[in-house]
């Protein structure tokens, strides 16, 4: 269960997030949909921990733990992704080294032994090839000179490799054509699970099509305004997000 | 006793020194029978032991040498096909000069480990000749924590010959690395790059230069730097192209990353042109670690600390193209572990 309570936060003195609600139970895949600027993204990041985002109130407590006294890297070992909007590229730290060594670090935190060299790089070849990147990604440096639609399907194969509980996938559509939309979807569907959070976060409806959401969430000026189901995500498309602002009394 | 004079105090490299000062007051020993540079092919028996004698450098036209004014060793080799290895484990202050020549189309692989004991200062020259179609490469490392010297490199490359340096700088307190390339024959290829992890108050110069007498010339020189603590680094790289020279392609590239607020780098591509139709690339970077991959790592389940090696390591590894040797991952992990300490005391 994730529960967030009146989450406030924001960057250098800007205030973003204003008062946050959300929860969400394992099996379910949310989606959170808003105008640019909105503060999907930071909603996103304070999530998996990054120090420029000062949380200024509010809780977020995840598996019965305060996710806000964690350090990024604890956060993932209780289970937390983040698919990054703009993954970070690392040349010279090889794909396969920088996966294995994530593996290992999280089998180690859960008490278990280092993964078999063979079955891993087993794994990963089989992964590669289903999220449509060939098995010489796997030797290159981690995003290094990837194209923006590589780095995406990347982030899904570390998804499934590192099988989290609670995915944030920030605007993971973002960059990609119809083909690698489709590809990352079937990633993500792949990936639900009656123990698995799922939270989407994007700026479009198309993505929905291929992952159908239990609920869709709209965040306008840091606070989530309206709840709805994936036909809220259509009506979105249809009359845009004009609507809500005007109602909520904010901007983009 | 030997007197050093600097000859010319307001050229830029000396002055980016902080220990040019110190060598002058080093008492220079007479030749010793204690001190050898023990070369041996591999897998074979020794080549050779020799003590050291006595060579006048005054003569000599370089800046530097000329301002040593005297060797205390002197030795030339042939080096055929094959791997050498070269230990050079001085015991006391001398100054040596060894020379080396390539053979046309010989492959030489020539590993040089300076391990010395002694805290005594120490002067190393090595000249190869590498002639026509021949092809050198010079694996240079230094894992001495005394260590206090310079090595001199100068390789002067007939036409179709290649010529790469691996540098890596394990344990020193203080060392000066110079390279001087000269191409003096067209088609050359010369390859330079080093890789280092500095802590402590150690000193660390590197001045590489790349002369290109003859057309047709490519050149490369990457060198990258970690430095923690009170770490201080030079790290300039040159590359001259003379006149009437054609088809030139080089590329130098410098790159520091500073763990420490305390910890400074002196760095600077230099170019001195003198010819059209040459390309030229440089760059140089210094800066602190990427904090948006370290936060990516972190992410992805990985410590802060453990995060931080692999981003060092994948530093070095991109320029260094192989696996790093274990003895280079173990100095990165002691400059961490000495940096985490720092920081704490802060």
């Amino acid at each position: 269960m994730l529960t967030i309570k009146n989450l406030h936060a924001e960057v250098e003195g800007k205030k973003i997030l204003k008062g946050l609600n959300f929860s969400a139970k394992p099996g379910q895949v949310h989606a959170i949909m808003g105008p640019n600027g909105s503060g999907k993204s930071t909603f996103a990041t304070v999530l998996a921990g990054k120090e420029d985002y000062e949380v200024t109130d509010g809780s977020v407590v995840y598996k019965d733990t305060n996710l806000l006294e964690l350090s990024p890297h604890e956060r993932a070992h209780l289970g937390l992704f983040l698919a990054f909007q703009y993954p970070v590229a690392i040349p010279g730290l090889s794909n396969i080294n920088f996966l294995k060594t994530a593996v290992n670090t999280i089998r180690k935190h859960q008490g278990k032994d280092p993964v078999d060299a063979y079955d891993f790089l087993a794994q990963a070849k089989a992964l590669a090839m289903r999220v449509g990147l060939g098995e010489s990604f796997l030797s290159r440096g981690l995003n290094d000179e990837f194209s923006g639609g590589e780095k995406k399907r990347n982030e899904i194969m570390q998804m499934l490799m590192l099988n989290p509980s609670l995915c944030i996938l920030d605007e993971t559509d973002s960059g990609l054509d119809i083909d690698a939309l489709k590809t990352v979807a079937a990633g993500v569907n792949a990936h639900r699970s009656p123990d698995h959070i799922i939270v989407v976060v994007t700026h479009y409806q198309r993505l929905l099509d291929y992952i159908v959401p239990d609920f869709v969430h709209v965040l306008i000026d840091g606070a989530i305004v309206k709840t709805g189901d994936a036909q809220l995500a259509k009506e979105l498309e249809k009359k845009g997000y004009q609507w809500l602002m005007e109602s909520a009394g904010g901007g983009a | 006793m030997i007197n050093l004079e600097w000859p010319d105090k307001k050229e830029e490299y000396w002055r980016s020194s902080k220990v040019w000062p110190l060598l002058e007051t080093v008492s220079w020993q007479q030749p010793s029978d204690t001190s050898y540079l023990s070369i041996n092919h591999k897998n074979d028996k020794l080549l050779m032991d020799h003590p050291v004698s006595d060579f006048d450098l005054s003569q000599c036209a370089d800046p530097f040498l000329h301002a040593i004014g005297h060797v205390s060793s002197r030795q030339s080799y042939l080096l055929g096909s094959g791997h050498w290895d070269a230990i050079y484990s001085p015991e006391h202050s001398q100054i040596s000069w060894h020379e080396f020549t390539v053979q046309s189309g010989q492959v030489v692989n020539f590993s040089h480990t300076v391990k010395s004991q002694s805290a005594n200062w120490q002067i190393n020259v090595m000249v190869f000749h590498v002639e026509e179609g021949a092809s050198l490469t010079v694996e240079s490392m230094i894992n001495s924590p005394d260590f206090k010297g310079v090595n001199i490199w100068i390789i002067n490359q007939s036409k179709h010959s290649n010529f790469s340096y691996h540098r890596q700088h394990l344990d020193f307190t203080y060392q000066r690395d110079h390279v001087w390339v000269n191409q003096n024959g067209e088609r050359a290829n010369t390859s330079l790059k080093g890789v280092y992890a500095s802590h402590g108050k150690q000193i660390s110069e590197q001045l590489w230069t790349v002369t290109h007498h003859a057309s047709h010339g490519t050149s490369s020189q990457n060198l990258r730097g970690v430095l923690a603590d009170k770490a201080h680094a030079v790290a300039i790289s040159q590359v001259n192209v003379i006149p009437g020279i054609a088809k030139i392609d080089s590329q130098q590239k410098l790159d520091h990353i500073l763990l420490s607020s305390k910890a400074t780098v002196h760095t600077r591509p230099q170019l001195e042109i003198l010819s059209d139709d040459v390309v030229c690339q440089h760059g140089i970077t210094v800066g602190a670690l990427d904090e948006e991959a370290l936060f990516y790592l972190q992410s992805r389940a990985i410590d802060p600390g453990l995060a931080t090696n692999l981003l060092l390591k994948g530093f070095f590894e991109q320029i260094w193209q192989q696996e790093l040797s274990p003895l280079l991952c173990e100095k990165l992990d002691l400059v961490l572990s000495e940096q985490k300490v720092e920081e704490i005391n802060e």
